[in-house]
């Protein structure tokens, strides 16, 4: 009991996170990191941007708390990263959302790509490479 | 990241499962090799020997490699190609074709339908064109096209889609000095149309 009420205070608690991406193995990873470095009462995953776009703009419009963070693949089947971003700013959600860009992709140019939606929106936009460590994956809840 | 989890982990089960990625990890990770090492040795071999293949002769022969599997998707396979027409090509290369468009036109078939390929030729000014027609899922080229014979794109929600069945056939295409385009209509169909050489 002691034990965890220590680890409840430690831990950082965040409402809902979402996982976006098609391969089971990260979606896998970046749970149980997960369960390690943080509270959450919610882990949404989704397969692809479009299944993904489409349950947020559900709690959208049934006023549910949208997640705090996101963690987002760019190589999707249906609709990747990018078109799902695209489609993400345009929704009016008042808080700003940490979206965490984690690919295999190290073309230059996607990082750039990143780089142009950071400016066009209020979320934050973070851009890394698989696999994603723990250490990553604390920096980003921590500062949520 | 895995292998970490699993010097970790001390429940059995997850040990079991977290082994199971690894393995499936691991089998994808040599397809992909294999995969790699076939596009490296199309691109290398330039100066490939090209010889009149019989286009008729080879869909019989990839229809017969692939009769269980057509048969278990209620397939059916429509020849309407003249038994006199070869291109200048190489048999391995066609017969590799062949085979993955009719593979891709079942794999991708209309959930309401059963599939049917259509393969025909028509002659145009010293070219062979080569369509190859099914009434499958089809897919928007306007979002798409460009990605089409793209290495590791895919566009439907399938598990096992690899993303470079296209991309090889293109590369054998172009090996072959054809070229390719395509037509499809979402819910209706694909259209493929290969451009090759005629034999002298």
């Amino acid at each position: 009991m002691k034990e965890q009420r220590l680890t409840s205070i430690l831990m950082k608690q965040i409402n809902s996170i979402c996982i976006i991406d098609d391969d089971p193995i990260t979606v896998f990873g970046i749970k149980k990191i997960l369960d390690t470095v943080v509270e959450c009462e919610q882990i949404y995953t989704y397969r692809n941007g479009k299944l993904a776009i489409d349950g947020i703009q559900e709690m959208v419009v049934s006023q549910l708390q949208v997640p705090d963070i996101i963690f987002l693949d760019i190589n999707m089947p249906i609709m990747d990263g990018w078109e799902f971003l695209e489609e993400f700013i345009a929704l009016p959600i008042k808080k700003i959302v940490k979206i965490n860009i984690i690919t295999s992709s190290i073309d230059p140019f996607d990082m750039q790509r990143s780089e142009v939606f950071k400016g066009r929106t209020k979320h934050t936009i973070s851009f890394r490479n698989k696999p994603i460590s723990k250490k990553e994956i604390q920096e980003i809840t921590i500062a949520a | 990241m895995l292998l970490e989890f699993l010097v970790n982990e001390n429940d059995e089960a997850e040990k079991q499962n977290i082994l199971n990625m690894l393995t499936h990890a691991s089998d994808n990770l040599l397809d992909t090799l294999e995969n790699l090492n076939e596009v490296v040795a199309i691109s290398t071999n330039i100066n490939l020997e090209k010889r009149p293949v019989n286009i008729y002769d080879k869909i019989i022969a990839v229809q017969q490699n692939l009769s269980a599997f057509l048969k278990s998707n209620k397939a059916q396979i429509i020849n309407k190609v003249a038994e006199d027409i070869s291109i200048l090509g190489t048999t391995a290369y066609m017969e590799s074709i062949l085979m993955n468009f009719i593979t891709n036109a079942v794999k991708y078939k209309h959930p309401e339908r059963d599939p049917i390929i259509e393969i025909a030729v028509q002659k145009t000014k010293g070219k062979i064109v080569l369509s190859i027609s099914d009434n499958g899922l089809g897919i928007d080229l306007d979002k798409y096209g460009d990605k089409l014979f793209g290495m590791y794109k895919t566009f439907h929600d399938h598990q096992d889609a690899r993303g470079i069945g296209l991309y090889i056939t293109k590369n054998q295409i172009e090996a072959m000095g054809g070229r390719i385009n395509t037509k499809s209509i979402v819910n209706e169909g694909t259209t493929f149309n290969i451009y090759f050489n005629e034999t002298d």
